[in-house]
């Protein structure tokens, strides 16, 4: 940047020079901070009426008497700018942040638009924001600086996926992967836009989709909720649109160096304790000893692993979680340079991050490089080159298949709550495996993605512009993977490699309009007409063998006859076409109303029903800028506006050839385990089906979402309170649900437009500063709050109830509903049993289970035939639901001096979550067999079990819990499926706190070393989080049926130290 | 102004150009799926999708080892399993067994009727030229039109009344109502569909060809003579159901008749050929074989032995297959069963061969002493653990001594004894069995005829609808009238069947009971 005191020094000792002034005409640009042009700004010649505005891209001309003349440049939410012109003919003007939310300019999609003037949902997030924060991955940081966002936390393992969901959850469908079932937004980074459908191999590798894109680059993240916001990205906008922009390049003198490093420690995470060796044995001969009858405790049936404590094989104390857990150590470096002229800037920045993952044997190795290259050519024309790369290594421990997608619950080798028991002896090479550590064993999953975008501006008129962008994205996943002899039961080695990538061709051709007309410039009138082209194109492959021989050979080669090696490759491609237009007109800067249409193509449908049409309405009015009012309300409120808006959003499925019947090759009609043999022929003939699982329709089309959302902006008290309230109602139609086709026609199911899903609610963000911020002492507080009510509203068959293996749903109730018995109490007394007064006899349980005993859970028998089965008595329960009520965040930012402090913190209430994990450590208990012996054993003391008859009375946690005898069957009391497991979801979690302090130049010592700015902190990452549960491991981390990820990775506390310079 | 004016010009163009080849792009063609569009044009697509029907009729009856719940459990003959679930049936004659939903689900017998049925239709319209000969593309629609019948058959077997589907499903809008409704589609009356399953079957005969043994797919691909035998089996079932319908019966006795004269298949002698001829028999593809399941490691097309309660060798075979003695699943030979209790009381059995043959130390250890009909296997080369074998034994659908005692049947039935001992004899002489020296009297005969396939098909999954056919319960304790007025010894519907369609209709004996 051309320093402007710079020049004014120049320009004072010119000024006689110049005397004799003449007209000249001045062109410059207006940058904010980070780069990024300003639509709008005003440019003033001071003392004079001459003036103009900013065009779209920040340029402007303005014709001046003189050198002598003095710019005002001003811009709401900046700190005006005095430049005395001189000689120059070109000046590139970066004006200073003077901010209030309002002032934010917001991304919307092929525009920018001033906060003050949006009319629909936005949320925006700045980079000041964020970038104190030593995260690989933002995406678990948006929702504490946005409303209405559910954020889902899957794993806490270091780049592991997450989950984003705007304004309720309208994931449907017949046998969902609770892993996945998340309506995700559409995410758009410098102007790419990708849904996660579109990701090939996303869900294969365990990668999150935010975790390629480096955080020290991003210089604003702008979340649109509403349908009119995201309108403009019609079909794809129904699930909300997230914008993300890059940091650009900016006119300086000299270059500006900025390098930042951290490092972090992530402590062992406490865990559930586990007895170990005697412990274990004690406890569990314990339990028998309670329990046991004489007869049973002298049958010789007592499980040899606990009786025989002197045989090798069973007087071990393997302690698995010391086997898996370790102290995890971070370290990020990032280095970025930018600089250049106003013709010709440039940014880099290179970033290298490597984490430790708590389990042994996992982490993440990324590098980042992002370059961002803008020239202008003559008067009219403009450039900008983005280039951006991700190397991700994942280190994923043994939860990692060889191919196929990720378990997002097996990040261990072993599910912790159904370990071994520490008894049992295990190799030394089956320990190393377990923990990842095994030499000889390979296990590498590498992403890379590539993104290289050119974005075009040639302006026709001064108030219009064509632009193009064309766009290619390169992802591609691999795995490699061998599994060595020493450790597979069949004493073969097995590798495997495989191989997920995807190209993506974009090509956006627009008109953009920007122009102020009347006396004034009163009316505003901007507008968006264009076309763009979408492609993907994936190709799979993966091959595997199997054979004996040496291990030491890794890959595969002629090691291998040709019968032990498989494999596939898949080809497959997709395209989308849209027609685009937005016009929006404003009026005295008071009145706004716009509208969106497009009209998008795909595909993925057939001929008929291809085309969906997309349009959206939106109107804004400033009350508090209308003279009748401003000069009474003017002392207490700074600024109102309220605004509604309508509009249609849709979804495409994303499955690429659902409107073909598709035949499998390849069908041998084996039912039973084959080993490696791979039955796919009859009488030597390859067998060919139709997929049953996918029969052809090509009427299938686009979801659909309507929404409505009317909402205000309020600033009071000289801008120290702001106030966003936003109330909708968005009701998601013809969504994908997989019917239950009958038996006679071969069919499972199939998906068809049919269910509906109705989200509505409100959310508000307010934000408050304590003191005036002219302060030393500032702070502001911001608390999100967000209120949404999800209902399912349309299934096929009428509305039929859907009840599928362990989850359901019900026209009028939430998504996913539990498929449980209902827990009535527990018995103390067999006479508490109601009795059939037809027969006499009691209540009693299904045939195969065992009679009932006092200390055993009753259910509720739902079709009163005095029977518990799961024909009639296992049912959807209407009472519980996994979807949060209410989620939102409280942020705290502290300033003081050079000082700063930040608090960030999210929660969610309302969710009723199943707590999986601690029904997996008592299950095997009641299950037949031996299996309790065979498996580890938590330490449960903090529980209440049933004891002696009045606990059941007393209220104890749980049933009666002692090892089943060889003598009695089993009554499954503690199965899964009943609302026993089920737990508050309420949880408060503070996602990070940092405490920092800046140095600038105006301190000495930094001349001395030559840097511009320093800033030294301290951040911890998961400090603090509370949760109502005491019983669950982590009541943040469930799956979309709610069941919690206890057995998964856990949320590891990370502190770390870190600098960040400029020079 | 001029280059702005060269843009516009530009813009246009570029206009026109996305315009005109978006609608191309949208017309993405698949290259890694097929599809019926694009699949039938060549003779060898032909043969995989037929293959694909066999495969579906394979996995239909073998999941779960189905083909003995509903035809060996439930005949009580010989073997009385120790499994839990079996115990079902032989406790009390419920067929509603935990854990084995698919055993009412009659959905994959429709995978392979319907895929037969789209197969004949396509097969149909492909011209002749697609094809090596005329003979090849009808050999085709036989296989097809045999696959068709022979699944209808036993889903009538199975389930008496169940729906018939005349049309190739093909696109969801078959399956669902513009409204959102499932289609509905309900049973119809058993002797409709065995008329169905005929019809088909008198097709598959005329289109196919006899074969011989030695052919590379005799007995495990359909050739004239599994249709014949089909046929026959087929019309003594419609004179079972029908009050001894003559029309069929005849009919019976004319298809047993062919298929014994042109079949080129033979009976084994089990005295002469012993060991060896069980073996081939079992290993399949023998010279006695009609119609069976084709299992072979050889091909690719098996499985691995296991001991468990899922398939059809855990539940049969024991020690020394197995590791060690089990007592959880693998049967005993339970002296009190009806055929061990036949065995050791008729004296013409003194010296039967089968009972060494057929069984592993029959009636030195009833305890441990099993059926040796699904044992043969060869080991899993991709393991060296030496009880990593992989099945041989192929399932026996139809073979040869099964359409003599048929024809003794369908000839008792007309109370002709002459022809029916002289076949029975014929059987009974291959097994060291003296000729029949009890009555003649249609009862007499048909409990003869009843042993005498108690014996041969053990394990074969005869006996529980020959009970039915014969209407012959001796030794089954939980049979009574009642049960039988209701059609009890048929299968019951998967609920989720019905919930589906609501408009069928639960078996009579059934309904309340699930």
């Amino acid at each position: 940047m051309k320093k402007p005191f710079f020049y004014l020094l120049i320009l004072i000792l010119s000024v006689g020079h110049f005397a004799q002034a003449q007209n000249k005409t001045v062109q410059g640009t207006v940058f904010d901070d980070n780069g990024v042009p300003l639509p709008g700004a005003s440019v003033v010649v001071k003392g004079t009426s001459t003036g103009t505005q900013s065009d779209f891209d920040g340029n402007f001309y303005i014709d001046v008497q003189g050198p002598q003349s003095i710019l005002t440049i001003s811009y709401l939410g900046f700190k005006p700018q005095e430049i005395l012109v001189g000689n120059q003919t070109q000046l590139s003007i970066s004006l200073a942040p003077d901010a209030t939310q309002l002032d934010d300019v917001v991304l919307i999609g092929y525009q920018k638009v001033f906060k003050r003037d949006v009319t629909s949902a936005v949320s925006s997030i700045k980079s000041d924001d964020i970038e104190g924060i030593p995260v690989l991955d933002v995406s678990g940081l948006i929702a504490t600086q946005a409303t209405g966002i559910q954020s889902v936390n899957m794993t806490g393992a270091p780049a592991g996926r997450g989950a984003l969901i705007i304004r309720g959850n309208t994931s449907i469908g017949g046998d969902i992967d609770a892993d996945l079932a998340y309506s995700s937004p559409l995410y758009v980074i410098d102007g790419v836009q990708t849904s996660l459908e579109d990701l090939a191999g996303y869900g294969v590798s365990n990668v999150d989709f935010l975790a390629s894109l480096n955080p020290n680059d991003i210089a604003s993240i702008d979340v649109l909720k509403d349908a009119s916001a995201a309108a403009i990205y019609g079909s794809r906008g129904a699930n909300g649109v997230i914008i993300i922009e890059t940091k650009k390049g900016v006119a300086l003198d000299k270059p500006e160096f900025s390098f930042s490093t951290s490092l972090g420690l992530q402590p062992k995470p406490n865990l559930v304790p586990m007895l170990v060796g005697g412990a274990e044995r004690q406890a569990k001969m314990g339990m028998i000893q309670r329990w046991w009858h004489t007869d049973e405790l002298q049958s010789g049936q007592t499980p040899m692993v606990l009786t025989d404590s002197i045989n090798p094989a069973f007087n071990n104390n393997v302690d698995y979680q010391g086997l898996f857990y370790k102290t995890g150590i971070d370290q990020q470096y990032d280095f970025s340079v930018r600089g250049g002229s106003e013709k010709t800037n440039y940014r880099v920045s290179l970033g290298y991050d490597n984490q430790e993952g708590v389990i042994k044997g996992t982490g993440v190795d990324r590098v980042t490089f992002s370059s961002n290259l803008n020239f202008k050519a003559g008067e009219k024309f403009r450039n900008q080159l983005i280039t951006r790369f991700t190397h991700t290594d994942l280190q994923t421990g043994q939860g990692n298949p060889y191919q196929g997608s990720f378990n997002l619950n097996s990040s261990l080798p072993v599910d912790p709550a159904g370990l071994q028991s520490s008894l049992f002896y295990i190799t030394d090479e089956r320990k190393q495996s377990l923990s990842g550590e095994l030499e000889g064993k390979l296990n590498e999953d590498r992403t890379v993605n590539f993104t290289i975008s050119n974005f075009a501006t040639f302006d026709l008129l001064p108030s219009l512009s064509l632009n193009s962008q064309l766009s290619f994205v390169y992802d591609s996943n691999k795995k490699n993977f061998y599994e060595p002899s020493t450790i597979r039961t069949e004493g073969d080695g097995f590798a495997s490699y495989a191989l997920y990538n995807r190209k993506n061709l974009t090509a956006e051709t627009y008109l953009s309009l920007f122009k102020n007309i009347g006396a004034n410039n009163d009316h505003e009138v901007t507008g968006v007409l264009g076309n763009r082209v979408d492609y993907n194109k994936y190709e799979d492959m993966a091959m595997t063998a199997f054979g004996f021989g040496s291990d030491a050979i890794q890959t595969i080669n002629n090691r291998y006859t040709q019968d032990q090696i498989s494999g596939y490759t898949d080809i497959s491609a997709n395209a989308l076409v849209s027609y685009f237009g937005r016009v929006s007109y404003k009026y005295k800067n008071r009145y706004m109303v716009g509208g969106n249409f497009s009209i998008d193509g795909s595909s993925r449908f057939g001929k008929d029903v291809r085309w969906a049409k997309f349009p959206s309405l939106n109107a804004g009015w400033v009350i508090s800028d209308e003279p009748f009012l401003k000069p009474h309300i003017s002392s207490f409120i700074d600024y109102l506006k309220i605004r509604g808006s309508w509009g249609i959003n849709g979804k495409q499925f994303p499955e690429n050839y659902l409107r073909f019947g598709k035949y499998n090759l390849g069908y041998g009609g084996n039912p039973y385990w084959a080993n490696q043999m791979n039955v796919s022929s009859y009488g030597g003939v390859t067998g060919v089906i139709p997929n049953y699982d996918q029969i052809g329709n090509a009427s299938l089309s686009w979801e659909e979402t309507e929404q409505w959302n009317v909402g205000f902006d309020l600033d009071m008290f000289n801008r120290r309170v702001s106030l966003a309230f936003d109330a909708y109602n968005k009701s998601t139609d013809k969504l994908f649900f997989d019917v239950a086709f009958p038996a006679y026609s071969g069919y499972n199911s199939a998906p068809t437009n049919v269910a509906g899903v109705l989200n509505y609610g409100w959310e508000s963000m307010l934000r408050y500063h304590v003191f005036p911020r002219e302060n030393d002492l500032r702070m502001e507080l911001s608390v999100g709050f967000a209120q949404n009510k999800n209902y399912v509203s349309k299934l096929p068959n009428g509305n039929q109830d859907y009840i599928g293996g362990d989850y359901g749903y019900v026209v009028g109730r939430p998504l996913n509903l539990y498929k449980m018995f209902i827990n009535d109490y527990i018995i103390d007394d067999l006479d508490q049993l109601p009795v059939n007064p037809f027969t006499g006899e009691p209540l009693q349980g299904k045939s195969a289970w065992a009679s009932i005993r006092p200390g055993f859970p009753i259910w509720q028998d739902l079709n009163g035939d005095y029977l518990l089965n799961e024909e009639h008595d296992l049912k959807l329960t209407t009472d519980y639901s996994p979807i949060p009520d209410i989620t939102g965040s409280f942020n705290i930012n502290l300033q003081y001096k050079k000082w700063y402090f930040q608090a960030y913190s999210q929660f969610s209430f309302g969710a009723d979550i199943k707590n999986t994990v601690l029904n997996s450590y008592m299950d095997s208990y009641d299950r037949g067999g031996d299996d309790w012996a065979r498996r580890g054993l938590a330490d449960l003391s903090e529980y209440t079990f049933w004891q002696q008859p009045g606990d059941g009375a007393a209220g104890v946690d749980f049933p009666a819990m002692y090892p089943q005898s060889p003598t009695l069957g089993a009554f499954y009391g503690f199965r899964g499926n009943q609302t026993l497991w089920i737990e508050s979801g309420d949880y408060w979690k503070v996602n990070n706190a940092s405490i920092g302090y800046t140095f600038d130049q105006n301190d000495n010592f930094m001349k001395n070393i030559g840097l511009s700015r320093l800033r030294i902190y301290g951040a911890m990452l998961n400090p603090y989080q509370w949760q109502r549960s005491k019983k669950v491991v982590d009541a943040s981390m469930v799956d979309a049926k709610g069941h919690t990820y206890g057995n998964g990775y856990p949320q590891a506390r990370t502190i770390t130290i870190g600098i960040d310079t400029k020079f | 102004m001029k280059q702005i004016k060269s843009f516009k010009i530009y813009i246009v163009v570029l206009c026109l150009l996305g315009s005109a080849s978006c609608s191309d792009l949208l017309d993405q063609e698949p290259i890694s799926i097929t599809h019926p569009d694009v699949f039938w044009d060549s003779q060898a697509n032909a043969e995989q999708a037929v293959a694909g029907a066999y495969s579906l009729f394979k996995e239909a009856i073998i999941t779960q080892s189905n083909f003995l719940y509903w035809g060996e459990w439930t005949g009580m003959t010989f073997m009385n399993s120790r499994n839990w679930i079996v115990n079902y049936i032989e406790g009390s004659g419920n067929y509603v067994l935990a854990y084995r939903d698919a055993s009412m689900n009659w959905k994959n017998f429709y995978r392979a009727a319907n895929w037969a049925y789209t197969i004949e239709q396509y097969i149909e319209d492909m011209p002749v030229d697609m094809f090596d000969s005329q003979t090849e593309k009808d050999r085709l629609l036989g296989e097809a039109a045999f696959i068709r019948s022979l699944t209808y058959f036993y889903m009538a077997r199975i389930w008496g009344d169940v729906p018939i589907v005349e049309q190739s499903i093909e696109s969801s809008d078959q399956l669902i109502s513009e409204d959102g409704y499932i289609v509905e589609n309900a049973r119809v009356d058993e002797l409709q569909v065995l008329d169905y399953a005929l019809e088909a079957a008198n097709k598959s005969i005329g289109l196919l060809q006899y074969s011989t043994p030695g052919a590379s797919n005799w007995a495990i691909t359909a050739n004239k003579a599994s249709a014949e035998a089909l046929k026959a089996h087929i019309s003594l079932w419609y004179a079972g159901r029908d009050n001894d319908n003559p029309e069929m019966i005849q009919q019976a006795i004319d298809a047993t008749t062919s298929v014994i004269n042109n079949s080129g298949a033979s009976l084994i002698d089990y005295v002469n050929e012993g060991k060896e001829g069980f073996d081939e028999m079992c290993i399949g593809q023998s010279k006695t074989g009609l119609f069976e399941i084709n299992i072979s490691a050889d091909m690719n097309e098996s499985f691995r032995l296991l001991q468990y309660d899922d398939n059809h060798t855990g539940l049969t075979l024991n020690y020394p297959v197995w590791q060690s003695v089990n007592t959880g699943i693998s049967p005993y030979m339970d002296p009190d069963f009806y055929g061990n209790e036949m065995m050791a009381t008729d004296a013409d059995r003194a010296n039967d061969v089968r009972k060494d043959l057929f069984f592993y130390e029959y009636g030195t250890n009833a305890d441990y002493s099993y059926l040796q009909k699904y044992s043969h296997s060869t080991q899993d080369e991709a393991s060296e653990d030496a009880y990593a074998q992989f099945s041989e034994s192929n399932i026996l659908i139809f073979r040869l001594a099964d359409m003599y005692l048929l024809r003794a049947e369908a000839n008792a039935r007309k109370e002709l004894s002459g022809p029916a001992i002289s076949d029975l004899n014929e059987i009974r002489s291959k097994a060291n069995v003296p000729d029949y020296t009890g009555g003649t009297d249609r009862e007499s005969l048909m409990k003869a005829i009843f042993d005498e396939r108690a014996i041969e098909f053990v394990g074969e999954a005869q006996s529980g609808y020959d009970r039915i056919r014969m209407d012959y319960y001796d030794g089954v304790p939980w049979v009574n009238q009642a049960r039988n007025a209701k059609k009890g010894y048929f299968w019951p519907v998967l609920p989720s069947v019905i919930s589906r369609n609501p408009s069928i209709l639960q078996t009579e004996y059934w309904r309340g009971k699930l």
